[in-house]
């Protein structure tokens, strides 16, 4: 049988149903549909493309077909949205189920995607679901949090929507490139739209950044990723789970499809790794490190995309692959901690070894598996990022000085490697020791210790059953490696297992951790939090808008009084009252009506040009 | 064994010290240099310095110790705060209508923190 509909239709369908069932009956949908969503993607035909019946404003649109990366990604949130909806069976929250089918939905329909349009709107949709799986949480903190994260992700569609829009008027198509690979594994592959080389990763025009500053955005990218860690510890224990997974990793994969060998993107990848890194040990809050941790990892992800070698793009899917599955395990070992305990601060917490061993065993397997220690699936995924990063001869640009070659890259190349294998060792340090020991261990479980927190059944289930996966990917990784994008015959696609590389990765780790231990003095959590650049929209604006511009524009109003009139004019017009000249709010009417009249005004020039 | 005990949080530290310096031993470079190994083309030296003996175990421990130090006592000093930083707006009124100042009283549309122990 095959499947000949777009696959995320089954989650967008199952999103509306949970919303309206009667009873309880959404628990079983919420499991149910993500399971459908997983046969259809596996059933869905290798060659076709579905199509709407006849073409939308002259656009050619494909709803659905496989892309290089589409079918490892689609399956991984199709995985998660199941575990995720297992964890969450006991905590009666259907809006937030409802919204996280949406979520998953629409991110699966971003990776099935045939062109621009399609690919867009998915997108936003993504925006959506993942805002009131954040607001669900209740509460005044996840309330204002929602509200900064959905207005970044506002803005950041705006931007990827106006890079859209000026790259599908220069080029006249909505097509998306088809990526092939080069002579071998190592070499960069080649993208290329009918017949044309796509030169969108050459950043020539301004479309070019524009869509990857919107992609960014979403990526987590530091300066513009400080929504997620603003937002993701404020969602409830499960919301989180659900939030980890979707956003950056879909970002992860627009970037494959339209920005493979992107030069920035190394560089870009590089910052997040070690700005991850930096941000996590300052913080105290658990689901703050975590979120950290995420943009670390995605540093990963990203400079592979960068890097843009087949190896590297397999290596890139691959750990996107395995990070959704450790790092869920990784959150929703923290949501049961939160949940059982009602503490979510490293302050608060310790000496819960005894007390939760079940949520400690998965915790620590996470804690390995992100730190890619042998025999979990970090190993075996991250491995083909850095191996890929140390053969710069093959994928850096060079040019001529002076009948000299040298590298034409902003730094020289090898600092990608050696910013990654720190990165790699900063990883074990900040959540493979870290996380476990400040939230299970840090001080010793009272005598006799006869708490039973561990969770209820189903998030027990649902950690278990993520923990199995960390190891049996790290054991036997070839089922992921038949899915990743490109395939070489003869041998397997990647041998992570070497005497050499398995002792210089527990050299790289447990030396790291000795660090750990030996600087624990100084890594003693205290009552803080970091700032980061979110601080300029939640504290510097307003305090400049009040102390600075305001007074500016108040200063300057006799001469606008005298010389202009305007707002004398405006107020009449408006019926402010004169009396009182202060700048208010407008509300949503006038502001609309402004912006139509603007747009009307730029749709008459248009014409009569 | 408990956790609690000193005695055995000794033996865990005397544990993996054994561990360490059986890592450093076991280094492939090492093993190659006193050819114990033989030479293995898939590991050559990309960069130099990844070809020295104890490479990893090296940059693994110094990066971590630049990371912290570089984190806590640079980057810390200057961008943490109390976490109740962004509990409090800096522009609500710090006096009420009459003059009187408002700071140091239970703002009762707060909760109260809960006071780490």
């Amino acid at each position: 049988m095959a499947v000949e509909f777009p696959p995320a239709l089954i989650m967008l369908v199952g999103a509306l149903l949970i919303a309206v069932s009667p009873g309880k009956l959404y628990k079983g949908m919420s499991l149910v549909f993500p399971a459908l969503t997983l046969v259809a993607i596996w059933l869905f035909p290798e060659t076709i493309q579905v199509k709407p019946a006849s073409l939308w404003f002259g656009y050619d649109l494909v709803l659905a077909k496989l892309n290089g990366p589409t079918r490892p990604f689609a399956i991984i949130f199709a995985l998660m949205a199941l575990a995720g909806a297992l964890f969450a069976w006991n905590q009666d929250r259907r809006v937030e189920l409802a919204a996280a089918m949406l979520y998953a939905g629409s991110a699966i329909g971003v990776t099935f995607a045939g062109d621009l349009i399609t690919l867009f709107v998915f997108w936003e949709l993504m925006a959506v679901g993942s805002t009131i799986v954040v607001w669900s949480a209740g509460g005044e903190a996840a309330r204002k949090a929602g509200q900064r994260y959905v207005n970044v992700h506002l803005v950041g569609g705006a931007i990827l929507m106006a890079g859209l829009a000026l790259h599908v008027q220069q080029t006249g198509s909505i097509a998306l490139p088809t990526m092939t690979m080069g002579l071998d594994l190592t070499d960069p592959v080649r993208m290329s739209v009918q017949g044309q080389a796509w030169t969108l990763p050459l950043l020539e025009s301004p479309a070019a950044w524009l869509i990857l500053l919107g992609i960014l955005i979403n990526a987590g990218t530091p300066p513009f990723g400080s929504w997620l860690p603003d937002a993701y510890p404020e969602a409830s224990p499960s919301g989180t789970v659900f939030l980890s997974a979707f956003t950056t990793k879909t970002s992860v994969y627009v970037l494959i499809v339209l920005f493979a060998g992107c030069e920035l993107l190394i560089w870009a990848g590089c910052l997040m790794a070690i700005y991850g890194i930096v941000y996590a040990i300052l913080e105290n809050d658990m689901r703050r490190i975590l979120a950290y941790s995420i943009v670390n990892q995605v540093g990963f992800m990203v400079c592979a995309v960068g890097i843009g070698t087949g190896l590297a793009i397999n290596g890139a899917t691959a750990h996107a692959f395995a990070h959704i599955i450790y790092k869920a395990l990784l959150l929703m070992s923290a949501g049961s901690v939160l949940y059982m305990t009602g503490k979510r601060k490293c302050t608060d917490l310790g000496g819960l070894y005894k007390a939760m061993p079940i949520t400690m065993w998965c915790g620590i397997i996470g804690a390995l598996a992100i730190s890619s220690m042998p025999l979990t699936s970090g190993f075996t995924t991250k491995s083909m990022i850095t191996d890929a990063a140390s053969i710069p001869e093959n994928w850096a640009m060079v040019r001529e000085v002076g009948g000299q070659t040298v590298w034409a890259t902003l730094f020289h190349p090898s600092l990608a490697w050696f910013v990654l294998v720190a990165a790699s060792a900063g990883v074990f340090l900040h959540a493979g020791i870290k996380f476990p020991w400040f939230v299970f261990f840090q001080k010793a479980a009272p005598e006799n210790d006869a708490r039973k927190l561990d969770p209820p059944g189903n998030m027990k289930l649902a950690m278990l059953v993520f923990a199995a996966l960390c190891i049996a990917l790290g054991v036997f990784p070839k089922p992921l490696y038949d899915i990743l994008p490109f395939q070489v015959g003869g041998g397997p696609l990647y041998e992570a297992y070497s005497y050499a590389h398995v002792i210089n990765q527990l050299q790289l780790l447990l030396f790291a951790g000795l660090a750990f231990f030996l600087l624990l003095g100084l890594l003693k959590r205290t009552l803080t939090i970091t700032l980061d650049f979110d601080w300029l929209y939640r504290r510097f604006a307003p305090v400049a808008w009040t102390w600075i511009f305001r007074p500016l524009l108040r200063a300057a109003e006799p001469f606008h009084e005298g010389i202009l009139g305007i707002p004398a004019i405006a107020a009449r017009k408006w019926g402010h009252d004169e009396s009182k000249v202060d700048y208010q709010p407008w509300g949503v009417g006038t502001t609309v009506l402004v912006l139509t009249i603007v747009l009307a005004s730029f749709l008459a020039i248009h014409f009569y040009k | 064994m408990s956790l609690a005990d000193p005695q055995s949080i000794k033996r865990l530290w005397r544990g993996f010290y054994l561990l360490l310096a059986l890592l450093i031993l076991l280094d492939p470079k090492l093993l190659e240099l006193v050819h114990v190994l033989e030479h293995d083309p898939h590991h050559a030296a990309n960069f130099v310095v990844d070809g020295l003996p104890e490479f990893y175990a090296l940059y693994g421990f110094v990066t971590c110790i630049a990371m912290v130090v570089g984190s806590k006592l640079i980057l810390g000093k200057i961008l943490m705060r109390a976490d109740t930083y962004y509990d409090y707006d800096p522009l609500a009124p710090t006096r009420d209508s009459k003059g009187r100042p408002l700071r140091g009283k239970p703002d009762a549309s707060k909760p109260e923190r809960k006071e780490a122990h």
